[in-house]
């Protein structure tokens, strides 16, 4: 593999800032290896018999809400990027932490900030990685079925509550957040197309991250929770 | 429109290679020269399903004109000409002079 092109003209000056240019990068060289794979800028949780995805939306707090999900017994597939494989369009887990921005939100509940601070992983001043254990970080290549695609929308009120979005407006969230272009626009639509239609498409409302993390739980949670395939 | 675009011949049809998908009653166009996904808007779907044959633009703004009686025909027209700019220039409809 090449080192990070970025590395020629902008040196990594710690150890945090490579493993975020080097993260950065390893999505370059996975789709290298698999042009046949969609991917999707997005952060996955398996809950139950599948995967809960949230499309990425800038400052919504998916990273969090992974990490919240890991502290309340779900499993992580990612935080940011999320490799989609080709044969049953099955989402696939990178094994990379979630990273979180800081300072970390005030409103987390105690034994969330205890989570996160007993999995302190490499830190700068605006970020920390959360070191995962196992069965709460999926390891590189496990897969699952996407179950639901969730879109998040941070407001003020009273309790966490999912709404259902039109398959249309979710499957224009996606087309926008696939970075892949190896794959052809017509195959890139109709698999998306085919993911959108056999999942359950929500927008969270949700004040606190505990809160929407419970609800997930409740709603998703029910059904019978497999492990993660690997080819 | 401007002269020069009309020259290039009178009626509007779907462009060759385009494809559809309908989802939810909304139409997604992927345009084959560049491989882009256009989602249209309930007015660019109205337009994309006139043109299921070719059209003028005056017919498809009488097809608005009828639809939406409250809106002026001056400002149905300008829609129009810059919706169908837009499709022409996201290489989703084509110019011809054959019905």
């Amino acid at each position: 593999m090449p080192r990070p092109a970025l590395w020629d003209s902008d040196p990594p000056a710690s150890p945090m800032n490579v493993i975020r240019d080097v993260h950065d990068v390893i999505f370059d060289w996975f789709l290298d290896e698999r042009p046949a794979h969609l991917c999707l800028h997005a952060a996955a949780v398996r809950i139950g018999s599948g995967l809960i995805c949230f499309p990425s939306i800038r400052k919504a707090g998916k990273s969090t809400l992974c990490t919240a999900l890991a502290a309340l017994g779900q499993t992580v597939y990612c935080d940011d990027v999320l490799p989609i494989e080709p044969d049953r369009n099955y989402g696939v887990a990178m094994g990379i932490a979630p990273i979180l921005r800081r300072p970390l939100p005030p409103h987390l509940s105690a034994p969330l900030m205890d989570f996160i601070a007993a999995r302190k992983g490499p830190a700068n001043r605006g970020w920390v990685y959360v070191r995962l254990g196992r069965g709460e970080l999926a390891p590189f290549g496990d897969q699952a079925p996407i179950k639901a695609f969730v879109l998040l929308h941070r407001k003020n009120l009273g309790s966490a509550k999912l709404e259902p979005v039109t398959k249309s407006r979710m499957l224009t969230e996606l087309v926008l957040q696939n970075f892949a272009d190896q794959v052809p626009p017509v195959q890139i639509m109709d698999r998306l197309l085919s993911i959108t239609e056999a999942a359950q498409c929500c927008q969270l409302q949700f004040d606190t991250i505990g809160d929407a993390a419970k609800l997930l739980i409740d709603k998703f949670g029910s059904g019978a929770r497999t492990s993660g395939t690997r080819r | 429109v401007p002269k020069r675009r009309q020259d290039k011949g009178r009626l509007f049809r779907r462009a060759d290679g385009v494809e559809m998908r309908e989802v939810s009653g909304e139409l997604f166009l992927i345009a084959p020269s560049n491989g882009a996904i256009h989602q249209l808007d309930h007015m660019a779907s109205g337009a994309w399903r006139a043109l299921a044959e070719p059209r003028s633009i005056d017919e498809i703004v009488a097809l608005f004109h009828v639809a939406f009686p409250d809106t002026p025909k001056r400002q149905i027209s300008k829609d129009i000409a810059d919706l169908l700019a837009f499709l022409e220039d996201s290489c989703l409809i084509a110019r011809t002079d054959t019905d």
